[in-house]
């Protein structure tokens, strides 16, 4: 017993005999921004279905503080620590929270002499789909909204587990191509696919922190089929104990593209509820692709494919839907000027014939970004959002089911 | 500069006791007959002499180490991306970043891993054998530099004509190495036997490389945002 206490100090000693680097960094976004939509529209964020996270109207907003630790230590060990925080856009206030979004330790070793290097990540983290959320607090340098595609996964996507990645990289060989594969296996993702579902497809730059809520839109079935739903989705609740799968397969040539490919399964028992939260099978395939055109022009597109359905306990499918989405955006950058134009496709197929619940929709969105650099941490940028959608489910509060959504937005932005 | 100013020291060090020296100019040029800069070109006497000096140690002069050859990590780009040194002698990174950056060298005899926080700079352990050293941070994957080590004082880089010049100690047999690591040959290098005279206007060769060097990787990263992490 003695020598166990003694070898596991000394173990932590020589742990400790690593230095570890403390990084802090951080984002802070503000928006002034005016939404123009029906009278009364109110954000999917309030519950509503409205597309934007802001409510119709104008106003002002805290639309990101992000905070990032890193402890990176010589070894290759680092930890990760990554907090959130909104206020304003939403009359009801639901909207103003501040935690983490993400929290992990991960291990990335030298690569050989050939070129092989793997990394190791456990805790609560992204899974690798989005080609647009790649800065700080993960949010996305192009735009001041993330795509409709990406903006789900900031929503309702959140691996608990662990990911292998296993890199090949080119150079050691003199090739000038970089391959990667993630294999990763999670908890805590059963009822994904629930908000797609009922709000469908929308454009913000919220991430729904770890601890919080979502707030299930007022359809007829909540009184029907669907009386036992809990009036918040939690979108991070284990329900089964299963691991779901995600595998990504990558690959870069030189620093002019870079191509990912995966599938996503978070492998639920469609069996289970629990205190109004059901279990939801998600299964979606993805693609990304991010080419340089030309100097300083690049194209980046994503798309998505995928089923997400639940049932009640006697084992008919209640919700049951497709889901699809792609976007393209070019973007040009030069000196400290960058602008970005978006055109985005979506669809959300009902499937099942639960009445009071016609989660059918389709859409198409487009944006046009220009970003200012002021100095090397500070960035004004101003955004025009159109959204043209078709959404049975506004039928439920009385609202045009055909609409036009528009946004305009100014932000400062500071990157630490 | 500081080449220029390593240059004149092995001038001073080793060229200035000896009466006879010899200047070599080598002309590197492509299959298309235009200059190639930056090739790296080494002479090796065949018969080693007794009065040429090879370094064994690092010699220490004020601050600066004779024969440490100074790496800059700049804008995420190792600058020089090609370096020549000698066997015994060590190479001091200078990061001129306001980040981290984690150097390593896995491949060959040479091997090197650590970190450099921003504005510091490190020395590798001295390297003790000849090849080559191929560099990357593993923080930023797209940052790659070379150092050829070699086991001769008398070695240089073409300048943008193509051209390099070097001193030697005195005429006679060397193996003449013309290397680059983009050079698609066996070893990344040719060479050929040359005889060097004691007239000094007879020492100019031009070699011509078989082929085409292979593109130069860009060190920098596709996106290029300042604050980018990970993901």
């Amino acid at each position: 017993m003695k020598n166990k206490t003694l070898t596991i100090a000394l173990l932590l000693l020589n742990f400790n005999s690593y230095a570890v680097e403390h990084q802090f960094k951080g984002l802070i976004d503000l928006r002034l921004y005016s939404v123009d939509v029906i009278d009364k529209s109110e954000s999917y964020l309030a519950g509503n279905y409205g597309k934007y996270g802001f409510d119709q109207g104008s106003g002002i907003s805290l639309a990101q503080l992000g905070l990032q630790y890193h402890g990176n230590w010589d070894n290759g060990l680092s930890a990760t620590i990554v907090v959130n925080g909104y206020a304003g856009g939403i009359e009801n206030s639901d909207n103003e929270a501040i935690g983490l979004t993400e929290a992990y330790l991960s291990y990335k070793s030298l690569p050989n002499q050939n070129g092989w290097r793997y990394k190791v990540k456990g805790g609560v983290f992204y899974p690798q789909i989005s080609m647009e959320n790649i800065a700080t607090a993960w949010s996305t340098p192009y735009t001041l909204t993330s795509s409709s595609l990406n903006t789900w996964i900031g929503e309702e996507m959140r691996s608990t587990g662990l990911e292998f990645t296993l890199d090949k990289l080119g150079k050691f060989s003199k090739s000038d191509h970089d391959f990667s594969l993630d294999v990763s296996f999670f908890q805590n993702n059963d009822t994904l696919g629930a908000m797609l579902a009922w709000h469908g497809w929308t454009m913000g730059s919220r991430q729904t922190l770890i601890h919080e809520k979502l707030i299930v839109q007022p359809f007829f079935a909540r009184q029907g089929d669907l009386k036992d739903q809990a009036a918040l989705s939690d979108p991070f609740i284990e329900l089964d104990s299963k691991f779901g799968g995600h595998i990504v397969g990558r690959w870069q040539y030189k620093n002019t593209a870079k191509f990912n490919i995966g599938y996503y399964d978070n492998n639920a028992n469609a069996d289970v509820v629990e205190n109004g939260q059901y279990t939801w099978p998600t299964k979606f395939t993805h693609l990304g692709l991010k080419v340089k055109l030309a100097k300083k022009i690049e194209l980046i597109s994503q798309y998505m494919q995928g089923n997400t359905y639940m049932q009640s306990p006697y084992g008919n499918k209640v919700v049951d839907t497709d889901f699809k989405n792609g976007f393209m955006m070019l973007r040009k950058y030069w000196g400290d000027h960058h602008i970005a134009i978006r055109f985005e496709k979506f669809s959300v197929d009902d499937l099942d014939q639960t009445v009071g619940d016609n989660n059918n929709e389709s859409g198409e969105a487009f944006t046009l970004s220009y970003r200012y650099r002021l100095n090397k941490h500070s960035f004004i940028q101003t955004e025009y959002n159109y959204l043209d959608s078709t959404r049975a489910s506004r039928y439920y509060l009385w609202q045009p089911i055909s609409l036009v959504e528009q946004q305009v937005q100014l932000a400062f932005r500071y990157y630490l | 500069m500081l080449r220029l100013f390593l240059l004149l020291l092995v001038n001073v060090v080793f060229v200035i006791p000896m009466s006879l020296a010899q200047q070599v100019k080598v002309e590197v040029i492509d299959p298309n007959a235009i200059g190639v800069e930056h090739m790296v070109v080494y002479l090796e006497p065949v018969n080693k002499p007794q009065n040429v000096v090879i370094n064994s140690k690092p010699l220490l002069v004020e601050k600066h180490v004779v024969g440490q050859t100074v790496i800059a990590q700049k804008d995420k780009a190792f600058i020089p991306y090609i370096t020549v040194t000698q066997k015994g002698q060590q190479l001091s990174f200078q990061n001129q970043d306001d980040i981290t950056h984690h150097i390593y060298s896995v491949s060959g005899k040479n091997r090197f891993s650590f970190k450099i926080k921003a504005g510091k700079e490190k020395s590798s352990p001295v390297l003790e054998h000849t090849g080559e050293v191929a560099m990357g941070c593993n923080i930023h994957d797209w940052m790659s530099g070379f150092v050829l080590v070699v086991d001769t004082p008398y070695y240089a880089q073409t300048d943008d004509n193509g051209i390099a010049t070097l001193d030697l100690a005195t005429g006679g047999e060397y193996q003449l190495v013309v290397w680059h690591p983009q050079l698609p040959t066996k070893n990344y290098q040719i060479a050929q036997l040359i005889t060097v005279s004691n007239n000094d206007e007879d020492n100019e060769w031009k070699i011509k490389l078989p082929v085409h060097l292979l593109a130069i990787p860009e060190q920098e990263n596709q996106d290029e945002f300042d604050f980018l992490e990970g993901y």
